[in-house]
């Protein structure tokens, strides 16, 4: 990839129309064209390695499921997981950068052609560390990038599966949708992507669903992971 | 319709609180998901169904009867304070135990997928439409936190042949062992492995695991401590409508 689109482990997404969301499920209709700014955004999600810099420099407070002393040496290239909301924001805030909204999020993932998974139409198990897959994998995290199979189209590793993505919008109905639940009642923020304890229903690009902004997720099922952005 | 607590008065014929549902075709599965396809028209004899969840009052009365031990994630030896009429959250070696030892057997994954979807091809018990007063899905326990309520909380969700909470509050084991389905090309490291199905989705999950159609799947004997604050999945029986 030519340094004009990649630099400092971010990609460079155009501006432009994309087709966002599906008509499968209330909460991600209509289809529609969406535009989008240019911008920028994290090839992977934040690691261990990454929060540990920031955890150090800024002294936030640590990560649930840290040991004493930081992340085990093991999962340093695992992507941070167990991460509210705000702790996301502040370490975009710290690291000059920002959390995507929902649409450079799905336009990330997918591209301009409107594909379910960001590998295409059809679903490969073996792309992605999903429930479906993840008994041999270990039922947890495993590395970004692990799997070659996990790439968008601008080459984005690991948009779904491994971990969930917190995005910056509130979840609420899409504009000319009549789709009502609690979630979109109060602030709830939106994850994207799913994880390796959801199941491939999870894992396409137009999925969404939304959680309190301290949610951190679960002692044996993991939590919230991230990647930033920059205009 | 009678109190799913009086466990005494449901023992004395095995088949009340149970609902009949028809032998005949019916539409099984969902094109757009590759564990689920393909669709096609599924064949059941007759059976009968509870039309409940069994309760936690219920396990432990098995396991009063029997000596089957409790499960391990209740602390203290009894389920939570004021939980009786909650789901009993138990493995399937022991959902399969508590089956027998009533005279009746876990469903097929045909069977169940009948319950809840009758032969219209429906995406929810319901109908076509999510609505989230319908079943406790992650829509409303994300915001409630509630991870857990009565087997008869939601008359308003009930199937077509009137199966109450088929989806979300807990997913539901099934007899067969999780693989692919007949004319499926998918290859999935889960299937022929010794996992059994799930069906119904939880609290934990949104709409898209609260289809009829959606399939999931767990080790047999993995006892519910081992979910923690997840909770784990519950079960719900049947009986042929003929007699082996």
């Amino acid at each position: 990839m030519s340094d004009s689109t990649e630099s400092a482990g971010m990609v460079w997404i155009p501006g432009g129309e994309f087709t966002m969301g599906s008509d499968w499920y209330d909460i991600e209709s209509p289809v529609r064209t969406v535009d989008v700014d240019g911008f920028w955004i994290d090839r992977l999600p934040v690691s261990h390695r990454d929060f540990l810099a920031y955890v150090t420099a800024t002294q936030a407070p640590w990560v649930p499921d840290w040991p004493e002393g930081g992340p085990q040496p093991e999962l340093m290239d695992h992507p941070v997981e167990r991460v509210t909301w705000g702790q996301a924001r502040l370490y975009a805030e710290w690291a000059g950068k920002r959390l995507p909204t929902e649409s450079e999020w799905e336009k990330a993932a997918r591209g301009t052609d409107g594909r379910i998974w960001p590998w295409g139409e059809v679903f490969i198990e073996e792309h992605a560390n999903v429930w479906d897959s993840a008994k041999a994998l270990g039922r947890t995290t495993i590395p970004n990038g692990a799997l070659e199979g996990n790439r968008s189209p601008y080459g984005l590793v690991d948009m779904v599966g491994n971990v969930e993505e917190w995005v910056e919008d509130r979840l609420l109905p899409y504009p000319g949708s009549s789709a009502s639940n609690p979630s979109t009642a109060v602030e709830c923020r939106v994850l994207r992507g799913g994880s390796w304890f959801y199941t491939n229903e999870f894992a396409r690009c137009s999925f969404r669903r939304g959680a309190l902004p301290e949610f951190s997720g679960y002692e044996l099922a993991g939590g919230p992971g991230f990647r930033c952005a920059r205009s | 319709m009678s109190d799913p607590n009086d466990t005494d008065a449901r023992s004395d014929d095995p088949r009340s609180n149970m609902v009949f549902v028809p032998a005949g075709p019916f539409t099984m599965g969902d094109a757009r998901y590759v564990r689920e396809a393909p669709v096609r028209i599924a064949e059941v004899e007759g059976f009968w169904i509870d039309r409940y969840l069994v309760t936690n009052a219920e396990f432990k009365s098995f396991s009063e009867r029997t000596g089957f031990p409790l499960p391990a994630h209740w602390l203290g030896g009894d389920f939570p304070l004021g939980h009786e009429d909650h789901p009993a959250e138990v493995s399937w070696v022991m959902a399969d135990a508590y089956a027998r030892n009533v005279g009746k057997r876990l469903p097929s994954e045909a069977e169940w997928e009948k319950a809840a979807r009758g032969t219209d091809g429906r995406e929810f018990p319901w109908g076509n439409a999510f609505d989230a007063s319908m079943a406790l899905t992650w829509e409303t326990a994300a915001v409630t936190g509630a991870h857990s309520e009565p087997v008869t909380a939601r008359p308003q969700g009930a199937s077509p042949y009137g199966c109450e909470q088929m989806v979300g509050l807990c997913e539901e084991w099934i007899e067969d062992e999780y693989a692919g389905y007949a004319g499926s090309l998918h290859e999935s490291a889960g299937y022929g492995v010794g996992m059994r199905v799930l069906r119904g989705g939880s609290w934990i999950f949104p709409q898209t695991h609260a289809r009829c159609s959606y399939r999931c799947f767990e080790e047999p004997d993995l006892d519910t401590i081992g979910f923690g604050q997840l909770g784990g999945p519950g079960f719900r029986c049947v009986v042929s409508e003929v007699q082996q």
